[in-house]
Protein backbone atom coordinates (compact mmCIF):
# COMPACT_ATOMS: atom_id res chain seq x y z
CA UNK A 1 0.00 0.00 0.00
CA UNK A 2 1.23 3.46 -0.84
CA UNK A 3 1.43 5.59 2.30
CA UNK A 4 -0.71 8.67 2.75
CA UNK A 5 1.00 12.05 2.28
CA UNK A 6 -0.65 13.28 5.50
CA UNK A 7 1.83 15.02 7.79
CA UNK A 8 -0.64 15.66 10.63
CA UNK A 9 -1.28 19.32 9.81
CA UNK A 10 -4.87 18.53 8.75
CA UNK A 11 -6.21 22.05 8.22
CA UNK A 12 -7.70 23.36 4.98
CA UNK A 13 -6.26 26.47 3.39
CA UNK A 14 -9.39 28.45 2.47
CA UNK A 15 -7.54 30.27 -0.32
CA UNK A 16 -6.48 27.15 -2.19
CA UNK A 17 -9.11 24.65 -1.06
CA UNK A 18 -6.23 22.30 -0.28
CA UNK A 19 -4.97 20.89 2.98
CA UNK A 20 -2.17 23.13 4.22
CA UNK A 21 -0.10 20.08 5.11
CA UNK A 22 -0.56 17.52 2.33
CA UNK A 23 -1.97 19.61 -0.57
CA UNK A 24 -4.93 17.30 -1.09
CA UNK A 25 -8.53 18.33 -1.71
CA UNK A 26 -11.23 17.29 0.76
CA UNK A 27 -12.40 14.80 -1.85
CA UNK A 28 -8.97 13.20 -2.10
CA UNK A 29 -8.55 12.97 1.67
CA UNK A 30 -12.02 11.46 2.13
CA UNK A 31 -11.44 8.88 -0.61
CA UNK A 32 -7.88 7.90 0.38
CA UNK A 33 -8.64 4.72 2.33
CA UNK A 34 -10.69 3.38 -0.59
CA UNK A 35 -8.15 4.14 -3.32
CA UNK A 36 -6.02 1.42 -4.84
CA UNK A 37 -2.34 2.07 -5.48
CA UNK A 38 -2.63 3.39 -9.08
CA UNK A 39 -5.16 5.99 -7.91
CA UNK A 40 -3.04 6.84 -4.89
CA UNK A 41 -0.12 7.48 -7.25
CA UNK A 42 -2.31 9.84 -9.27
CA UNK A 43 -3.12 11.79 -6.12
CA UNK A 44 0.55 11.91 -5.12
CA UNK A 45 1.47 13.21 -8.58
CA UNK A 46 -1.17 15.94 -8.28
CA UNK A 47 0.14 16.76 -4.80
CA UNK A 48 3.69 17.13 -6.15
CA UNK A 49 2.48 19.48 -8.91
CA UNK A 50 0.51 21.66 -6.49
CA UNK A 51 3.40 21.78 -4.07
CA UNK A 52 5.73 23.03 -6.77
CA UNK A 53 3.21 25.59 -7.95
CA UNK A 54 2.57 26.94 -4.47
CA UNK A 55 5.77 26.65 -2.61
CA UNK A 56 7.41 29.86 -3.84
CA UNK A 57 4.62 31.94 -2.22
CA UNK A 58 4.34 29.84 0.86
CA UNK A 59 7.95 29.34 1.83
CA UNK A 60 7.73 32.07 4.44
CA UNK A 61 4.36 31.28 5.93
CA UNK A 62 4.53 27.51 6.06
CA UNK A 63 6.47 26.05 8.89
CA UNK A 64 5.77 22.37 8.91
CA UNK A 65 9.10 21.74 7.26
CA UNK A 66 8.49 18.42 5.61
CA UNK A 67 7.72 19.81 2.19
CA UNK A 68 10.51 22.30 2.06
CA UNK A 69 12.82 21.50 -0.82
CA UNK B 1 -4.55 -3.20 -2.38
CA UNK B 2 -7.07 -1.54 -0.17
CA UNK B 3 -9.18 -4.01 1.79
CA UNK B 4 -12.76 -4.28 0.52
CA UNK B 5 -15.37 -2.89 2.91
CA UNK B 6 -19.16 -2.70 2.57
CA UNK B 7 -20.30 0.37 0.62
CA UNK B 8 -22.04 1.61 3.74
CA UNK B 9 -18.71 2.13 5.57
CA UNK B 10 -16.27 4.93 4.77
CA UNK B 11 -12.97 5.20 6.63
CA UNK B 12 -11.54 8.71 6.82
CA UNK B 13 -7.87 8.00 7.36
CA UNK B 14 -5.34 10.76 7.95
CA UNK B 15 -2.01 10.62 9.83
CA UNK B 16 -1.31 9.21 13.26
CA UNK B 17 -2.26 12.31 15.29
CA UNK B 18 -5.95 11.92 14.38
CA UNK B 19 -7.51 8.52 14.89
CA UNK B 20 -9.51 7.19 11.93
CA UNK B 21 -13.06 8.44 11.59
CA UNK B 22 -15.44 5.78 10.34
CA UNK B 23 -18.66 6.92 8.71
CA UNK B 24 -21.44 4.34 8.65
CA UNK B 25 -24.30 5.20 6.28
CA UNK B 26 -27.83 3.92 6.62
CA UNK B 27 -30.42 5.50 4.30
CA UNK B 28 -30.51 9.25 4.88
CA UNK B 29 -28.66 9.05 8.19
CA UNK B 30 -25.15 8.25 9.33
CA UNK B 31 -23.17 7.36 12.44
CA UNK B 32 -19.54 8.33 12.93
CA UNK B 33 -17.04 6.35 15.00
CA UNK B 34 -14.37 8.58 16.63
CA UNK B 35 -13.57 12.17 15.80
CA UNK B 36 -9.79 12.74 15.60
CA UNK B 37 -7.52 15.22 17.36
CA UNK B 38 -8.75 18.65 18.42
CA UNK B 39 -6.38 20.70 16.25
CA UNK B 40 -7.80 18.91 13.19
CA UNK B 41 -11.44 19.41 14.16
CA UNK B 42 -12.28 22.00 11.49
CA UNK B 43 -11.03 19.69 8.75
CA UNK B 44 -12.85 16.76 10.37
CA UNK B 45 -16.11 18.74 10.15
CA UNK B 46 -15.34 19.53 6.48
CA UNK B 47 -14.51 15.91 5.70
CA UNK B 48 -17.59 14.52 7.38
CA UNK B 49 -19.84 17.19 5.83
CA UNK B 50 -18.39 16.41 2.42
CA UNK B 51 -18.85 12.66 2.81
CA UNK B 52 -22.40 13.01 4.19
CA UNK B 53 -23.63 14.53 0.89
CA UNK B 54 -26.81 15.80 2.45
CA UNK B 55 -27.37 12.88 4.77
CA UNK B 56 -27.82 13.54 8.49
CA UNK B 57 -25.14 12.74 11.06
CA UNK B 58 -27.35 11.44 13.86
CA UNK B 59 -24.77 9.92 16.22
CA UNK B 60 -21.10 10.11 17.06
CA UNK B 61 -19.80 7.15 19.01
CA UNK B 62 -16.34 6.75 20.56
CA UNK B 63 -14.18 3.67 21.07
CA UNK B 64 -12.48 5.32 24.06
CA UNK B 65 -11.75 8.76 25.42
CA UNK B 66 -8.17 9.54 24.40
CA UNK B 67 -7.49 12.92 22.82
CA UNK B 68 -6.93 11.61 19.30
CA UNK B 69 -10.36 9.93 19.30
CA UNK B 70 -12.54 12.58 20.98
CA UNK B 71 -10.88 15.83 19.82
CA UNK B 72 -13.54 16.54 17.20
CA UNK B 73 -16.55 15.62 19.34
CA UNK B 74 -17.45 19.17 20.37
CA UNK B 75 -17.00 20.58 16.86
CA UNK B 76 -19.03 17.80 15.22
CA UNK B 77 -21.77 18.18 17.83
CA UNK B 78 -21.91 21.91 17.13
CA UNK B 79 -21.79 21.53 13.34
CA UNK B 80 -24.24 18.66 12.89
CA UNK B 81 -26.29 18.53 16.09
CA UNK B 82 -25.46 14.83 16.45
CA UNK B 83 -25.89 12.90 19.67
CA UNK B 84 -22.71 11.66 21.31
CA UNK B 85 -22.43 8.16 22.72
CA UNK B 86 -19.44 7.05 24.80
CA UNK B 87 -18.39 3.80 26.50
CA UNK B 88 -20.26 3.50 29.81
CA UNK B 89 -17.09 3.23 31.90
CA UNK B 90 -16.02 6.70 30.80
CA UNK B 91 -19.14 8.48 32.03
CA UNK B 92 -17.57 10.13 35.07
CA UNK B 93 -14.27 11.09 33.45
CA UNK B 94 -16.10 12.87 30.63
CA UNK B 95 -18.96 14.32 32.68
CA UNK B 96 -16.48 15.82 35.19
CA UNK B 97 -13.95 16.52 32.43
CA UNK B 98 -11.25 14.92 34.54
CA UNK B 99 -8.13 15.88 32.62
CA UNK B 100 -6.02 13.39 34.55
CA UNK B 101 -8.33 10.45 33.90
CA UNK B 102 -8.65 11.51 30.26
CA UNK B 103 -4.81 11.54 30.17
CA UNK B 104 -4.81 15.09 28.84
CA UNK B 105 -2.66 16.63 31.57
CA UNK B 106 -0.15 13.78 32.00
CA UNK B 107 0.47 13.51 28.25
CA UNK B 108 0.47 17.25 27.56
CA UNK B 109 -2.42 16.89 25.11
CA UNK B 110 -5.49 19.02 24.44
CA UNK B 111 -9.16 18.33 23.78
CA UNK B 112 -12.35 20.37 23.55
CA UNK B 113 -14.83 19.65 26.32
CA UNK B 114 -18.10 18.05 25.25
CA UNK B 115 -21.14 16.52 26.88
CA UNK B 116 -22.27 13.03 25.96
CA UNK B 117 -25.95 12.17 25.50
CA UNK B 118 -25.82 8.39 25.79
CA UNK B 119 -23.69 5.59 27.17
CA UNK B 120 -23.01 2.26 25.55
CA UNK B 121 -22.01 -0.75 27.59
CA UNK B 122 -20.10 -3.89 26.68
CA UNK B 123 -22.53 -6.57 25.52
CA UNK B 124 -24.99 -4.18 23.93
CA UNK B 125 -25.67 -3.94 20.22
CA UNK B 126 -25.81 -0.96 17.93
CA UNK B 127 -26.96 -0.58 14.30
CA UNK B 128 -24.42 1.20 12.14
CA UNK B 129 -24.27 1.24 8.35
CA UNK B 130 -27.12 -1.24 8.02
CA UNK B 131 -25.21 -3.77 10.13
CA UNK B 132 -25.59 -4.88 13.73
CA UNK B 133 -22.47 -4.38 15.83
CA UNK B 134 -21.68 -5.89 19.22
CA UNK B 135 -19.90 -3.66 21.71
CA UNK B 136 -16.98 -5.64 23.12
CA UNK B 137 -14.97 -4.69 26.20
CA UNK B 138 -11.33 -4.43 25.11
CA UNK B 139 -9.45 -3.30 28.23
CA UNK B 140 -5.69 -2.75 28.12
CA UNK B 141 -4.56 0.45 26.36
CA UNK B 142 -7.66 2.03 27.92
CA UNK B 143 -9.43 -0.04 30.57
CA UNK B 144 -12.87 1.24 29.55
CA UNK B 145 -12.44 0.97 25.78
CA UNK B 146 -14.95 -0.74 23.51
CA UNK B 147 -14.49 -2.33 20.11
CA UNK B 148 -17.40 -2.87 17.72
CA UNK B 149 -17.80 -6.20 15.96
CA UNK B 150 -20.14 -7.21 13.16
CA UNK B 151 -20.39 -11.04 12.99
CA UNK B 152 -22.22 -11.04 9.66
CA UNK B 153 -19.47 -9.33 7.63
CA UNK B 154 -16.81 -10.35 10.18
CA UNK B 155 -15.55 -6.80 10.60
CA UNK B 156 -13.93 -5.47 13.77
CA UNK B 157 -13.66 -1.76 14.56
CA UNK B 158 -10.82 -2.15 17.02
CA UNK B 159 -9.93 1.36 18.19
CA UNK B 160 -6.46 1.17 19.76
CA UNK B 161 -6.90 -2.39 21.09
CA UNK B 162 -5.47 -3.88 17.88
CA UNK B 163 -3.47 -2.33 15.08
CA UNK B 164 -1.78 -3.94 12.12
CA UNK B 165 1.43 -3.56 14.07
CA UNK B 166 0.62 -3.98 17.73
CA UNK B 167 -1.75 -1.80 19.78
CA UNK B 168 -1.85 1.49 21.66
CA UNK B 169 0.52 2.03 24.58
CA UNK B 170 -0.51 -0.09 27.56
CA UNK B 171 -0.93 2.74 30.06
CA UNK B 172 -2.33 1.36 33.34
CA UNK B 173 0.86 0.10 35.01
CA UNK B 174 2.79 3.15 33.83
CA UNK B 175 0.17 5.37 35.48
CA UNK B 176 0.49 3.47 38.75
CA UNK B 177 -2.62 1.39 38.14
CA UNK B 178 -2.96 -2.35 37.67
CA UNK B 179 -3.86 -5.06 35.18
CA UNK B 180 -3.08 -3.32 31.89
CA UNK B 181 -0.79 -6.06 30.64
CA UNK B 182 -3.00 -8.92 31.76
CA UNK B 183 -6.06 -7.24 30.31
CA UNK B 184 -4.31 -6.58 27.02
CA UNK B 185 -3.45 -10.25 26.77
CA UNK B 186 -6.99 -11.43 27.54
CA UNK B 187 -8.41 -8.84 25.14
CA UNK B 188 -6.15 -10.18 22.38
CA UNK B 189 -7.14 -13.75 23.26
CA UNK B 190 -10.83 -12.85 23.10
CA UNK B 191 -10.44 -11.02 19.78
CA UNK B 192 -8.29 -13.77 18.25
CA UNK B 193 -11.11 -16.27 18.82
CA UNK B 194 -13.57 -14.21 16.75
CA UNK B 195 -13.99 -14.93 13.06
CA UNK B 196 -12.58 -11.71 11.58
CA UNK B 197 -12.08 -10.89 7.89
CA UNK B 198 -11.29 -7.20 8.20
CA UNK B 199 -10.10 -4.96 11.01
CA UNK B 200 -10.70 -1.22 10.85
CA UNK B 201 -8.11 -0.01 13.37
CA UNK B 202 -8.02 3.32 15.19
CA UNK B 203 -4.85 4.23 13.29
CA UNK B 204 -3.56 3.02 9.94
CA UNK B 205 -5.37 1.41 7.01
CA UNK B 206 -7.96 -1.35 7.38
CA UNK B 207 -6.27 -4.73 7.13
CA UNK B 208 -7.17 -8.32 6.43
CA UNK B 209 -4.32 -10.70 7.30
CA UNK B 210 -5.35 -11.06 10.92
CA UNK B 211 -3.48 -14.23 11.89
CA UNK B 212 -0.07 -12.65 11.45
CA UNK B 213 -1.34 -9.52 13.18
CA UNK B 214 -2.43 -11.43 16.28
CA UNK B 215 0.83 -13.32 16.33
CA UNK B 216 2.75 -10.03 16.33
CA UNK B 217 0.50 -8.51 18.98
CA UNK B 218 0.89 -11.51 21.32
CA UNK B 219 4.65 -11.42 20.91
CA UNK B 220 4.65 -7.74 21.73
CA UNK B 221 2.50 -7.94 24.86
CA UNK B 222 4.52 -10.90 26.12
CA UNK B 223 7.79 -9.06 25.62
CA UNK B 224 6.41 -6.06 27.54
CA UNK B 225 5.12 -8.31 30.32
CA UNK B 226 8.58 -9.89 30.58
CA UNK B 227 10.27 -6.51 30.69
CA UNK B 228 8.45 -3.50 32.09
CA UNK B 229 11.38 -1.22 31.31
CA UNK B 230 10.87 -2.00 27.65
CA UNK B 231 7.21 -0.98 27.90
CA UNK B 232 8.21 2.17 29.79
CA UNK B 233 10.78 3.18 27.20
CA UNK B 234 8.40 2.46 24.31
CA UNK B 235 5.70 4.57 26.00
CA UNK B 236 8.02 7.54 26.53
CA UNK B 237 9.02 7.52 22.87
CA UNK B 238 5.41 7.23 21.66
CA UNK B 239 4.25 10.10 23.86
CA UNK B 240 7.12 12.36 22.84
CA UNK B 241 6.49 11.55 19.14
CA UNK B 242 2.81 12.34 19.56
CA UNK B 243 3.58 15.65 21.28
CA UNK B 244 5.99 16.54 18.47
CA UNK B 245 3.35 15.68 15.83
CA UNK B 246 1.17 18.32 17.41
CA UNK B 247 4.00 20.82 17.89
CA UNK B 248 5.33 20.22 14.34
CA UNK B 249 8.75 21.76 15.00
CA UNK B 250 10.93 23.42 17.57
CA UNK B 251 14.52 24.63 17.90
CA UNK B 252 16.72 21.63 18.56
CA UNK B 253 18.09 23.23 21.70
CA UNK B 254 14.58 23.42 23.18
CA UNK B 255 13.95 19.69 22.90
CA UNK B 256 15.08 18.75 26.44
CA UNK B 257 12.82 21.42 27.96
CA UNK B 258 9.95 20.28 25.71
CA UNK B 259 10.36 16.68 26.85
CA UNK B 260 10.53 17.66 30.50
CA UNK B 261 7.19 19.44 30.23
CA UNK B 262 5.51 16.09 29.61
CA UNK B 263 4.69 14.81 33.13
CA UNK B 264 4.16 11.25 31.93
CA UNK B 265 7.61 11.03 30.32
CA UNK B 266 9.33 12.47 33.38
CA UNK B 267 7.43 10.25 35.79
CA UNK B 268 7.86 7.02 33.82
CA UNK B 269 11.56 7.74 33.43
CA UNK B 270 11.88 8.28 37.17
CA UNK B 271 10.04 5.11 38.08
CA UNK B 272 11.37 2.69 35.48
CA UNK B 273 14.40 3.96 33.61
CA UNK B 274 16.16 6.34 35.98
CA UNK B 275 18.16 8.31 33.44
CA UNK B 276 19.42 11.78 34.37
CA UNK B 277 17.36 14.49 32.64
CA UNK B 278 19.90 15.41 29.97
CA UNK B 279 20.63 11.79 29.13
CA UNK B 280 16.92 11.01 28.84
CA UNK B 281 16.44 13.79 26.29
CA UNK B 282 19.57 12.81 24.35
CA UNK B 283 18.59 9.16 24.17
CA UNK B 284 14.96 9.79 23.19
CA UNK B 285 16.15 12.23 20.53
CA UNK B 286 18.69 9.77 19.15
CA UNK B 287 16.19 6.92 18.92
CA UNK B 288 13.39 9.01 17.39
CA UNK B 289 15.77 10.38 14.77
CA UNK B 290 16.87 6.86 13.97
CA UNK B 291 13.33 5.71 13.11
CA UNK B 292 12.51 9.00 11.33
CA UNK B 293 9.86 9.92 13.88
CA UNK B 294 11.85 13.16 14.12
CA UNK B 295 14.08 14.90 11.60
CA UNK B 296 16.76 17.56 11.94
CA UNK B 297 16.78 20.59 9.69
CA UNK B 298 19.55 23.06 10.50
CA UNK B 299 18.98 24.05 14.11
CA UNK B 300 15.41 22.79 14.13
CA UNK B 301 13.74 19.57 15.01
CA UNK B 302 10.76 18.52 12.90
CA UNK B 303 8.08 15.87 13.35
CA UNK B 304 8.79 13.00 10.93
Amino acid sequence: MIASPCINVCAMNPQTGLCAGCYRTIDEIAAWARLDDPHRLEVLAAVARRQQAQQPHEEDSRNNGKRHG
Amino acid sequence: MSVPLPESLLVLERGWLSANNILCFDGDAAILVDSGYVTHAAQTVDLVGHALRGRRLKTLINTHSHSDHIGGNAALQAAFGCEVMVPAGLHAAIADWDEDALLLSPLGQQAARFQHDHLIGAGSEIDMGGLVWQALAVPGHDMEALAYYNPEKRILISGDALWENGFGVIFPELLGEADGLLSTRSTLEMLSRLPIDVVIPGHGSPFAAVDAVFERAFRRVDSFAANMDKLAWHAIKVIVSFAMMEKRQLPLKDFPAFLHQLPFAVDVNQRYIGLPADELAARVLRELLLVNALRRDDGNLLAG
